[in-house]
């Protein structure tokens, strides 16, 4: 199925043009997976850079490069075939559920980041995972499992909050939002998703700053330093 | 800044494929020795407007490069251009260096940023004519959009940097990159 949520258009240069950072790069790969019409759009953004490196004025290499590289090239073969390609490492998402789901750009963050910390519950029916992802100093990228009927108490953010759904689906005050479908969220922006029941819920979350929860448990959070 | 986008000295694409797909089939030598002394010039340049030395510039070059020699069967010609697929390498690339120096312990057995997903190639295009036409309405573009397309591409500006280092609004920045890519679009429609 089509999303029905994109990712904006200047995100689509960015991400092809190679001016977003790590987490968001991954996020709007993800999206690309999930949407052929932003696929389309994405390679006419990388055409016009291919394009543009085309119309550079050439600066001389070094005389030797090339045969630099034969030389690398070479060395290269040798050191494949004395170390005969390793076992490839078992692939820890055939049998996950998590993993099942996950597009395979995220995949292997997914692994590393599964071996270094823990899923652990935000709030009552949803778990977090987060994602060993260089981010800003305020900022975090995680995976979501929502509990069908679940959902994130009300909350706002101090900076912008990216959702990507990668399956099943969760509805707030803006819409539905399902496999593909990428929502974004400022402050100015107050919402509570809840996941639907059926499929689970499972989504890709980049914050570029901590979550701000607006309810009852605001007052906790605020207590508690959060 | 001078002149917006210059365009390409006339050379074949098809013969930048060609040569892509002789060192795919047979490791062929000399013709990787042509998409070198066409490609790499360019490469160190896209690098060095990126901020790098010449010598970091060099490295990279070799890395992608290196890349190209083993990688060259996964190249198709009907999804994009010699020039496209480069492109897409070397930024991915950089991309990948740049994520390091962020994170100095990054496990060594991290695949580089996966190439982006590429568009289904479920058409035969002419690609030599596509190409053609893409670089002609670049030129054709009028300077002020010209100008955005090189700060992002070139200078790997994000939209908002481009708004700082011209001080005009980030909504501006945003709507005369997309009147760029309307045009282009409307161009490339018959190819995609």
């Amino acid at each position: 199925m089509t999303p029905a949520h994109h990712v904006p258009f200047d995100l689509l240069v960015e991400r092809a043009a190679g001016a977003l950072p790590p987490a968001m790069t991954m996020m709007v790969d993800a999206h690309l997976a999930l949407c052929a019409e932003c696929r389309a759009e994405h390679a006419l953004c990388e055409a016009v850079g291919g394009e543009l490196l085309d119309g550079l004025e050439p600066v001389p290499m070094a005389d030797d490069g090339l045969d630099r590289l034969f030389a690398r090239i070479l060395q290269d073969d040798e050191g494949n075939e004395a170390a005969d390609a390793p076992e490839p490492a078992a692939l820890p998402w055939v049998d996950d559920p998590v993993g099942m789901r996950l597009p395979p750009v995220l995949r292997p963050v997914w692994a590393r980041s599964r071996e270094k910390a823990r899923w652990r519950t935000l709030v009552p029916g949803v778990r977090c995972l987060d994602l060993d992802l260089p981010v800003g100093p305020e900022g975090s990228a995680m995976l979501l499992h929502i509990d069908g009927g679940r959902g994130i108490p009300r909350h706002t953010h101090r900076g912008r909050e990216f959702t990507l759904v990668l399956s099943g689906a969760f509805n707030d005050e803006r819409g539905r939002f399902a496999a593909g479908d990428l929502s974004i969220t400022d402050d100015s922006v107050r919402h509570k998703p809840v996941a639907e029941p059926g499929e689970m819920c499972l989504v890709f979350a980049v914050l570029d700053a901590p979550v701000r929860l607006t309810g009852a448990l605001g007052i906790v959070q605020r207590l508690m330093g959060g | 800044m001078t002149n917006s986008v210059e365009t390409a000295p006339a050379i074949d694409r098809e013969q930048l494929a060609d040569w892509v797909e002789a060192v795919a089939a047979r490791g062929d030598r000399p013709a990787f020795a042509e998409l070198f002394a066409y490609l790499a010039p360019r490469l160190k340049a896209y690098l060095i407007r990126l901020g790098a030395g010449p010598t970091a510039a060099e490295e990279v070059v070799q890395d992608v490069m290196l890349t190209i020699w083993r990688k060259a069967a996964s190249f198709d010609r009907r999804q994009a251009s010699v020039t496209t697929w480069t492109f897409t390498i070397a930024r991915n690339r950089r991309i990948d260096l740049i994520r390091r120096e962020q994170r100095p312990d990054l496990d060594p057995e991290e695949p580089a940023l996966q190439p982006s997903p590429a568009p289904a190639a479920d058409r035969l295009v002419d690609e030599g004519r596509r190409d053609e036409r893409l670089r002609d309405a670049i030129r054709e573009l009028p300077p002020e959009q010209a100008e955005l397309l090189q700060l992002a591409f070139y200078e790997g500006k994000s939209h908002a940097e481009i708004a700082v280092l011209r001080d005009i609004p980030l909504g501006t920045v945003k709507s005369r990159m997309r009147l760029a890519f309307n045009r282009l679009r409307r161009v490339m429609e018959p190819y995609q």
